[in-house]
Order: structure tokens, then C-alpha cells, then sequence
């Protein structure tokens, strides 16, 4: 069998393996919402068993798929050599940058080298806005006197999250935007650089800082974190550490 | 042949994981038993995520015992807060790719050969999201409820996957622990869902729980670039190929910084070796003597590769035995068997229907633990028995009902709340904050083992380590009905009234 050939059954696999995957868990969820909706709390094990047995089809097949995928991957020879190197802009950019004097790139490249730049800047400093003002609102919201109610300690902390969901939304919603644009921005940018004339490239010799302040700092740390630990042992911290770890707080692992 | 055999064979890396995983998780018999592990041994916490509610383990998990630390006692911060520090200043995020069971378990989901989605600009953005997390649900929530005394972990209880999976579907999938299934409603639903997208998410996508939701890696990212352990580039050799960068499957900007996890895996791609782990040449010594002539170049490759064959060895003999020891230790050690009921009486049971078992508990007050005695099965009313502890969250915000039911039915019922007395819990301290005037006697069900763990009372009404546990007797002592978990003011209720009218 060519490369080729058996580089396509193992897509075609791959492929089925995934989509299997994805339905197997769509149908776990639905059977699990499906319980939910019952109502009544009608969790028991034979409601539990009625509400997963007709989905065992789907994820048997799954596994088979997942099984068979195990199985070509050691028979059929994989062929690596088409992987692609995926490059990051950022660092590509970073060490463009390292090797040219800005200076020297002459105004109209010069401006538009910053206008990239001025374009991200832009964007982080929407994006702290938005993440400050969201911020701000769930924190105005959740100290209310009235978002605490200690016998309805689910129903507040459901709220105060989808509060808190609410307020971050626009700021990932933009972060996510931000990202492509960002990239496009970093990948214009690199092209701009790669026009710089040849007089405007230096030497990229960078002098990095003395790592000996990091040895001194981890010593500390290390110390720090003994005499926490030896502090802690000793006035009996294990207690309660114990108390948690041998009984079950049933809400705490999710039982509830 | 030997190549394909070589495939299968797992790296270094993966024996770590899996060795890390069975040794955390060494009480074998606890998955047969479906009981978890109540020894000394869980006080200490282990470093990677592995919840303590798993019947295997025999550690803490240190994002538990972080959240439940704030509203301990002051010493268990300085305890856990240390552990904490240590681990991270020692290893940083090696922990994660070389020793966290959950992170093995999301690698081996990643292995099922299905199309991946690689690194992007979204997932980066994603990778912040569990600085979010560790902010808002390790520490905030945790912090702010402790102040109104009331425990809180919210990471475990809304969001820890590893927890459902370890801690909650390991539990319920043993029928002794049938019972456990009553409990079950929103929060274990929206649980399951998270978990069943986790899991789904990581056979697309490489580590999704830890690059965008775990906590505990995102406070052990923030000492990767001091860690004693760990990877660490030579800038002398690296000429920013960007190679590294580029195979590596987790959001890195660069080898070791936060994001990294220190799985090494980048190290064989470097054209100029550049990088390395921290700490080889001092496990290693590699280079201890320079290379003068190629005999004596071969010579000193020949006696590495021998002093590096004996370590491995001895470390590969010391780290089994280890593990067979650890699970023989814990395979004969019997501290997960509930103690043996207070009376010996075969007339008497801990089922609905049962003679219940009785004991004569001592009284608590707002001023401490008193001499004087009450036994629950013999007030003359329908009594409710309810086990709780200061540190339980379910416990704490279901008092109320209690002692509402005990005002509204005054005449007829009797509250007992039996406080489990573990710790450094400070019940009569709680008592006199909130239930200085309520009509709900509180007694404590005294330690009656050397390590003070379990309550002879509360095993001998069929308390499997659960809280809270309720259990309802009529005025002859014959059990009404047991509730495992929570309850509400109308399930109490709707008891006494059918035994009320008969």
C-alpha cells in the first residue's frame, strides 16, 4: 500500500473517530439534560441506566472507531514529512526587530511601522477598558447586601456567575477580535520590515541580564515556604487539611 | 520490528505520569470497596490535581485543602500556603506534565487518533482564562463566604472535572454506594456536562483542562522561570529558529515561561541544543571531565553511559519498590472500615424501619462541650438526628431548616444536630454566632478512635463519611427515613406530618 493510500485511511479515520467522539458526547449530555428535565429529582440508578442505554450504540461505535484508529496506526506507515511548522508572528517579529534600527528605516516606512503598532496598542488598551468596566459592574453587583443569601448559597452563586459571565462577555468577544486582528496586524508588520534597506540592519547581539538574582530569590522562597510549612505543621494545620480529605462534603465533589 | 516495538514502549515521561498516579493513588482497595481512605496519610497534599474524595486516593488535593483553608483555623493557611510555595519553587509547572494523574489522563484522551485542533491567537486568549479562574474561584469566592462563615470551595464544587470524575462518578459507579444517587441534582448535572465537555474537548484539543481552566497550573506557571526544576534555554546557543515554539502543542511565547509544562519534548527538536532541563548536569554530571583527545573523549562517553545505566536502574528499583509497598501498605491497612456499631444488639439497624441504634452523646452550648448527655432514640418525639460539621458547606446553609423545624414543630419534634468534632473547628464558638437562642440541641458525637476521625454514633446510623446525614426516628426509636446530603425544610416536614397524622 502507497503512502499516500493508507495517509487517506487514516484520515478518513481520524475523521469518523472525531465526528463519533463528538456525537457519542452530544448524545451524553442530551440524555444527561434529559434526566435533569424530568424533574422530581427523579435521579435514581434505574433512571440513571434508562436514560444512558439508548445512547450505548453511539458510543460503542465510537470506541470501535477510536479502537480501529489504534489499530491502522500501527499497521499503515504515517508520513510526517507534510506536517506543517505552524510560525509564530510575535517572535518572528521580535527578532526582526532585534536586528534593525528603526531609525535608519527612513519616515514613510518608519510611519507605517508604527501605525502597526499604534493599532495594537489600541486594542490592549480597549481591551483593558472593557475588562475593567466589566470588572467593575459584576464587583458593584455582588456586593450588594442583597446577592448573599446564605440559605440560597446555589441560587446566588448561579446568578453571580452568569452576572460575571454577562460583564466579561463584550471583553472576550472584543479579545477574540483583537487576536485576529493583531495577527494580521504582526504579519503586515514583519512584511513592512522585510523592505527595510540594508543600512538600517545592525548586529543583534543582546546582553541579557545577570541571572544571578533569580538563584537568590528561589533560595528565599525556598526558606519561606519551609517556615510556612514547619510554622503550619506545628500549630496543627494537618488537622483540618485531614478533616476535608477523610469525609465527604457531598456538594463539594459535585454530588448535590 | 524493533522500531514498532520502540513506539509502544512509553517514554520516561509517561512511566513518571502513570508511577505518580498509581502512587497517589495507591488504596487499591478503596475502588473495590467504593469506600474512600480516612488514614494519617491524607493530610498531606499531593502535588498534581487528584480529588481526596477518590476511593484510590491517599492524599490531599492541594486545591481543596487551599479553599478550605480560608475558613480553618489560621495555622491550616501557613500549612497548605507552604506546601503550596514549596512545590511550586521547587518543580513550577513540571508538575504538570510530569507528575498530575489528570494531565496524564487528558494526554491519553489526546492520543485517540481523531483530527486536532492546534495552538491560535483564540486559544492564547483562552490560556488566560485560568488566571481568571484561580483568582475568582480559588480565592475570591472562597474568601469572601469564609467572612460570612461559611465554607466555600468554588473551584471543586462548580468546576473541577477531575473531581466529578475521580471523586463523584468513581463513588456512584460502586453499588454499595447506590444510596448516593438520591442526592444527585443541579449541581451534578451541570458538573457532568462540564466534565463530559472536558473530556470530549481533549481528545481534539491537547490539554484543554490545564492550558485554559486549571488553577493549580496557572499558580505554579507564575514560578516557572524561578523553579529549581524544570527546562531552561542556553542563549549563548539559541540563534530564535523558533523551532521550539513551533512543535511545542501548549501556548508558549517562549520555552520555560508560564504557559510551559516542562515537558522536555522540545528539547530533541533544538538544531543547536540549546535547551535543556535545569538541574541535569547535577543529576547527570555529564560533563565533569573535558574531552582532551578522542580516546579519552570515548572513554569518559563510555563511563556516562554506564554510571547512567546503574542510576537508572537503582532509581527504576527504588521507585517499584516504593509503589509495591505503598499499595501493599495500604491494601492491609484497615482504616476505611466503619467503626462497629455502639450496641451490639441484632434487633436494632440503621434502615428505614430499624430499631435505630442509640448512644448517650455529650451536649455542646455556646460555652464549650458540657458533661451532660442526651440519647437522640429516646427523647419521646420524633427526633431528627442531623450530622454536620463547621467545615461542610451542604451542613452549614441547611441549620436553618432545622431550626425552623424545630420551632414550627416544637411540641412534637426534637432537633438533635450531632457536630462531628474533627479538627480545629470551633463549634461552640459557630453555635453561639448564629444559634445562640434556637431550640435545636447540639451535641457532639465524641471522638471514639485514636485519631478522632470518626464518630462511633455516626457509623453505627450507616454514615459512610458523607456530610451531611440525616436520619429521622419516630418516638419509639424506629427509623422514619435517612437522607444522604442535603435537605430542605419540605422533605422534613412532609415526615412529620405523615407521622403526625398517622
Amino acid at each position: 500500500m502507497t503512502k499516500s493510500t493508507s495517509q487517506r485511511i487514516r484520515r478518513i479515520c481520524g475523521i469518523a473517530s472525531g465526528v463519533s467522539i463528538a456525537v457519542a458526547g452530544a448524545c451524553l449530555i442530551w440524555a444527561c439534560l434529559g434526566i435533569y428535565r424530568s424533574g422530581d429529582g427523579a435521579f435514581s440508578r434505574e433512571a440513571v441506566a434508562a436514560a444512558f442505554s439508548p445512547i450505548a450504540i453511539p458510543v460503542y461505535l465510537c470506541l470501535a472507531l477510536v479502537i480501529l484508529g489504534f489499530v491502522l496506526e500501527l499497521i499503515l506507515p504515517a508520513d510526517d514529512s507534510k506536517r506543517a511548522v505552524s510560525k509564530n508572528p510575535a517572535m518572528t517579529l521580535k527578532r526582526m526587530r532585534a536586528k534593525l534600527d528603526l531609525g535608519k528605516c527612513g519616515e514613510e516606512l518608519q510611519a507605517a511601522i508604527l501605525a502597526q503598532v499604534a493599532k495594537r496598542r489600541t486594542d490592549r488598551i480597549i481591551l483593558a477598558v472593557l475588562l475593567a468596566a466589566g470588572g467593575a459592574v459584576f464587583f458593584w453587583i455582588a456586593l450588594q447586601p442583597d446577592a448573599f443569601h446564605q440559605s440560597q448559597i446555589n441560587d446566588s452563586m448561579i446568578r453571580n456567575i452568569s452576572i460575571l459571565l454577562c460583564c466579561l462577555a463584550p471583553a472576550f468577544g472584543f479579545a477574540v477580535g483583537a487576536a485576529y486582528r493583531g495577527r494580521k496586524s504582526m504579519e503586515a508588520e514583519i512584511s513592512l520590515l522585510k523592505t527595510a534597506p540594508a543600512e538600517a540592519k545592525v548586529s543583534s547581539d543582546v546582553k541579557l541580564p545577570c541571572p544571578c538574582w533569580i538563584n537568590k530569590i528561589r533560595n528565599a522562597i525556598a526558606v519561606i515556604a519551609l517556615l510556612f510549612l514547619i510554622f503550619g505543621f506545628c500549630t496543627g494545620g494537618t488537622a483540618d487539611v485531614l478533616t476535608k480529605a477523610v469525609n465527604i462534603c457531598t456538594e463539594c465533589v459535585g454530588l448535590g | 520490528m524493533k522500531e514498532k516495538l520502540k513506539k509502544w514502549i512509553p517514554s520516561r515521561r509517561k512511566i513518571i505520569q502513570l508511577y505518580c498516579a498509581l502512587l497517589f493513588n495507591a488504596n487499591l482497595k478503596g475502588f473495590i470497596s467504593g469506600n474512600i481512605y480516612t488514614g494519617s496519610s491524607k493530610q498531606f497534599c499531593v502535588p498534581g490535581i487528584n480529588c481526596y474524595s477518590c476511593p484510590g486516593a491517599i492524599g490531599a488535593c492541594p486545591l481543596g485543602s487551599l479553599q478550605g483553608s480560608f475558613s480553618a483555623d489560621h495555622s491550616t493557611i501557613w500549612y497548605v500556603g507552604g506546601i503550596l510555595l514549596l512545590y511550586s519553587i521547587m518543580f513550577g509547572r513540571m508538575i504538570c506534565g510530569w507528575f498530575c494523574p489528570f494531565g496524564l489522563i487528558q494526554e491519553l484522551l489526546y492520543k485517540i487518533k481523531t483530527p486536532k485542533m492546534g495552538k491560535s491567537p483564540v486559544t492564547r486568549i483562552l490560556s488566560y482564562l485560568k488566571y481568571v479562574i484561580l483568582v475568582v474561584f480559588v480565592f475570591l469566592i472562597p474568601i469572601i463566604y469564609a467572612f460570612k462563615d461559611t465554607p466555600l470551595p468554588a473551584f471543586c464544587k462548580y468546576i473541577c472535572p477531575a473531581g466529578t470524575i475521580e471523586g463523584g462518578l468513581l463513588l456512584l459507579s460502586n453499588k454499595v454506594n447506590a444510596s448516593y444517587f438520591s442526592m444527585l441534582g443541579p449541581i451534578f448535572t451541570w458538573k457532568f456536562l462540564l466534565m463530559i465537555s472536558t473530556v470530549v474537548g481533549c481528545v481534539f484539543i491537547f490539554r484543554l483542562f490545564c492550558r485554559f481552566l486549571c488553577p493549580l497550573g496557572a499558580l505554579y506557571g507564575l514560578f516557572n522561570k524561578i523553579s529549581f526544576f524544570g527546562v531552561k534555554v542556553d542563549d549563548a546557543k539559541c540563534t530564535h529558529c523558533n523551532l521550539c515554539v513551533s512543535h511545542c502543542k501548549v501556548d508558549i511565547h517562549r520555552v520555560g515561561d508560564q504557559e510551559c509544562i516542562s515537558c522536555g519534548d522540545c528539547i530533541g527538536v533544538c538544531p543547536t541544543k540549546a535547551i535543556s532541563f535545569k538541574g541535569s548536569k547535577v543529576l547527570l554530571k555529564e560533563n565533569e571531565i573535558p574531552a582532551a583527545s578522542d580516546e579519552a573523549r570515548k572513554a569518559h562517553e563510555a563511563k556516562m553511559a554506564k554510571r547512567r545505566t546503574i542510576t537508572r536502574a537503582a532509581t527504576a528499583i527504588v521507585m517499584a519498590a516504593v509503589l509495591i509497598f505503598a499499595i501493599g501498605y495500604y491494601w492491609m491497612e484497615d482504616s476505611a472500615a466503619p467503626a462497629s456499631p455502639v450496641v451490639s444488639d441484632t434487633e436494632r439497624g440503621n434502615e428505614v424501619g430499624d430499631l435505630c441504634y442509640s448512644d448517650n452523646l455529650r451536649i455542646i452550648t455556646p460555652d464549650g462541650i458540657t458533661e451532660e448527655t442526651i440519647d437522640p432514640t429516646a427523647t419521646g418525639k420524633i427526633t431528627v438526628i442531623n450530622f454536620w460539621g463547621t467545615w461542610c458547606t451542604p451542613c452549614v446553609n441547611e441549620l436553618p431548616y432545622f431550626d425552623q423545624i424545630a420551632t414550627d414543630y416544637a411540641e412534637n419534634v426534637t432537633v438533635v444536630a450531632v457536630h462531628s468534632s474533627l479538627g480545629n473547628e470551633t463549634a461552640p464558638e459557630y453555635i453561639g454566632k448564629y444559634y445562640a437562642d434556637s431550640n435545636i440541641i447540639f451535641a457532639t458525637d465524641y471522638a471514639l478512635d485514636e485519631m478522632g476521625l470518626t464518630g462511633g454514633f455516626y457509623s453505627a446510623l450507616g454514615g459512610r463519611g458523607t456530610y451531611p446525614y440525616t436520619t429521622i426516628v419516630d418516638e419509639n426509636g424506629i427509623i422514619l427515613a435517612v437522607f444522604v446530603s442535603s435537605v430542605a425544610y419540605e422533605d422534613l416536614q412532609e415526615v412529620v406530618e405523615a407521622r403526625l397524622n398517622g
